[in-house]
């Protein structure tokens, strides 16, 4: 299997005061090409900073170091974002509502892009963007190209950033909680469209999620996070149905399911 | 009749064209408004020739009229497009790189609106010679501040939206984002400030050739010709009261194209939102 995108001691650092501040420790982990790693964690594990990390993108007052190689290239992890976003790496994001610019239409939140980093013509954009939204399920494509965002529904918006940032066919495709502002039944749907087409480009997806039921479901690999250090990982069924850490134990234990027993208190996490 | 259901926005175009129209019949097809005849001084309205009346020179009162609005619809939409666009891009770099360029191009605004703009007038009345072009940018110089600040406002509030951060995470580059992504989402309120700003430009035009700083013949300003029919306003009352009610109408129906507008984008906004 090709390795899509890898990290190497990847480390994230926070400004505080005058000095920095370690909030994630160097990690290494591969996501392979056509594979969905599931990221999950509790909020502030540091799963997010990682992902965005990988791209290059972090918000400001916010530093990574260490290096991150996408396809056969490697960058140092504080260049890696003018190279890649775009191109090689793409990022759809939590709320499909606020994702999309609200002037522009459909056809120019696909083609725009790719266009303008001049990895495709006017004419071969189109073509690429109707075949994707045909993937994506939209029957009549002509029309939704024309549509502005806020005449989608949450779940159609999000499947037309899913196509925005699979436009220039990506070795790394970073899903950040893409559904937790969607319905439960457009859930299972997105991330199923999610899965086929990284599977059919070789796309490899890092899914950012807290959402141990999805993340089970459509991830081939899983990795644990908390307090910014990799506490487990493995094969999706290993780890959730066998785990060794006790923090993956925990974690567990803390999910709702629908065969828990009703108006039974759920187990805690304990605070760090 | 397009615009149903925004009144304002109806009247307001509907008074804005039927001056526009006045401006443009003295264009075409009245004589020059420097066309003295001392044997018809102070014809009264309705006069054979002179359906407004003449002034102390026999000037006709309607061929000023319509060079008059002439003038003020260029010089207001020149400064309007001039402000407009020095405005908006201040306001787009300070609201969108913040920091130190924020901060100093803040303080350059605040500063400049420190200077009470008929003083500033005044001054480089004294030191540079009046005329159109100069009129223009020095109305300009005071009504970029506006704009600067309220699309900084806007820009800062649109920054946060996730559109933006997708974009970034798109590959687009800061050029990009400001000029294909933000200049949009501030241009309706901009546009709805450039048109309450036309009706200030107006006022400040007619007031400034009325004091003698702005235009002068032989360019024929509806604030010069208020000035000179001052002196006689008690044999010719029409020298004054038609000038000053073209400029009247000129200035409600900027400001109701202004109100109009607001109506209109809000309701889309709301729709948007909802």
């Amino acid at each position: 299997m090709t390795v899509a995108a890898s990290a190497r001691e990847l480390s994230v650092e926070v400004r505080k005061g005058h000095g920095w501040q370690r909030v994630v420790e160097p990690l290494a982990f591969d996501v392979h090409a056509g594979e969905i790693v599931g990221v999950v964690g509790e909020s502030g594990a540091g799963k997010t900073l990682t992902t965005r990390a990988l791209v290059g993108l972090l918000p400001r007052g916010v530093r990574a170091s260490g290096s991150v190689t996408l396809g056969e290239r490697t960058f140092d992890a504080r260049a890696v974002a003018r190279e890649v976003l775009g191109r090689d790496a793409t990022v759809v994001l939590q709320n499909p509502t606020t994702s999309l610019d609200p002037l522009s239409r459909v056809h120019r939140t696909l083609v725009e892009g790719v266009t303008h980093l001049g990895l495709m013509t006017k004419r071969e954009a189109s073509h690429h963007a109707r075949a994707l939204l045909d993937r994506l399920g939209f029957p009549d494509q002509d029309r939704v190209l024309r549509l502005y965002p806020h005449e989608l529904s949450g779940g159609m918006a999000q499947r037309v950033a899913i196509a925005a940032a699979l436009m220039p066919s990506p070795k790394l495709l970073v899903v950040d909680e893409p559904t937790s502002a969607l319905d439960a039944h457009v859930r299972v749907e997105v991330l199923e469209l999610i899965g086929d087409l990284a599977r059919d480009l070789g796309t490899g997806v890092a899914l950012v999620s807290h959402d141990l039921a999805l993340v089970g479901r459509f991830c081939d690999r899983v990795l644990v996070m908390n307090a910014g250090r990799i506490l487990e990982r493995g094969v999706t069924q290993d780890v959730l149905e066998r785990p060794q850490h006790p923090y993956t134990q925990a974690l567990l234990a803390s999910a709702v399911t629908t065969d828990a027993v009703p108006r039974a208190a759920l187990p805690a996490m304990a605070g760090s | 009749m397009p615009l149903r259901g925004y009144p304002t926005l109806q009247f307001g175009v509907l008074i804005l064209l039927a001056m526009v129209a006045v401006g443009l019949w003295g264009l075409v097809a009245l004589p020059s408004a420097d066309r003295q005849d001392l044997a018809h001084s102070f014809a009264p309205p309705m006069s054979p020739g002179h359906p407004l009346g003449t002034d102390a020179l026999g000037r006709d009162v309607l061929d000023w009229i319509s060079d008059g609005i002439w003038i003020a619809i260029q010089v207001s939409l020149a400064v309007v497009l001039i402000s407009a666009v020095v405005g908006i891009a201040v306001g787009l770099c300070a609201g969108y790189f913040g920091g130190v360029i924020d901060a100093l191009l803040m303080r350059l605004v605040d500063l400049s609106l420190a200077i009470p703009p008929l003083l500033l007038f005044i001054a480089a009345a004294v030191v540079l010679q009046p005329s159109m072009l100069t009129l223009i940018l020095l109305i300009s110089a005071v009504s970029w501040l506006p704009y600067a600040r309220l699309v900084r406002g806007v820009t800062l509030v649109e920054r946060q939206r996730g559109y933006i951060l997708a974009a970034r995470l798109g590959g687009a580059s800061r050029v990009r984002i400001l000029v294909g992504h933000l200049l949009p989402a501030v241009s309706t309120v901009a546009l709805v400030l450039c048109s309450l700003q036309a009706g200030y430009v107006l006022l400040w035009e007619s007031g400034l050739s009325f004091l003698g700083l702005g235009i002068r013949p032989p360019q024929h300003s509806l604030g010069y010709i208020i000035a000179q029919g001052r002196s006689t306003l008690s044999v010719a009352w029409w020298v004054v009261v038609f000038p000053g009610a073209a400029l009247a109408l000129l200035v409600l129906a900027a400001n109701l194209i202004g109100d109009g507008l607001r109506d209109l984008i809000q309701r889309d906004v709301e729709v948007v939102e909802r």
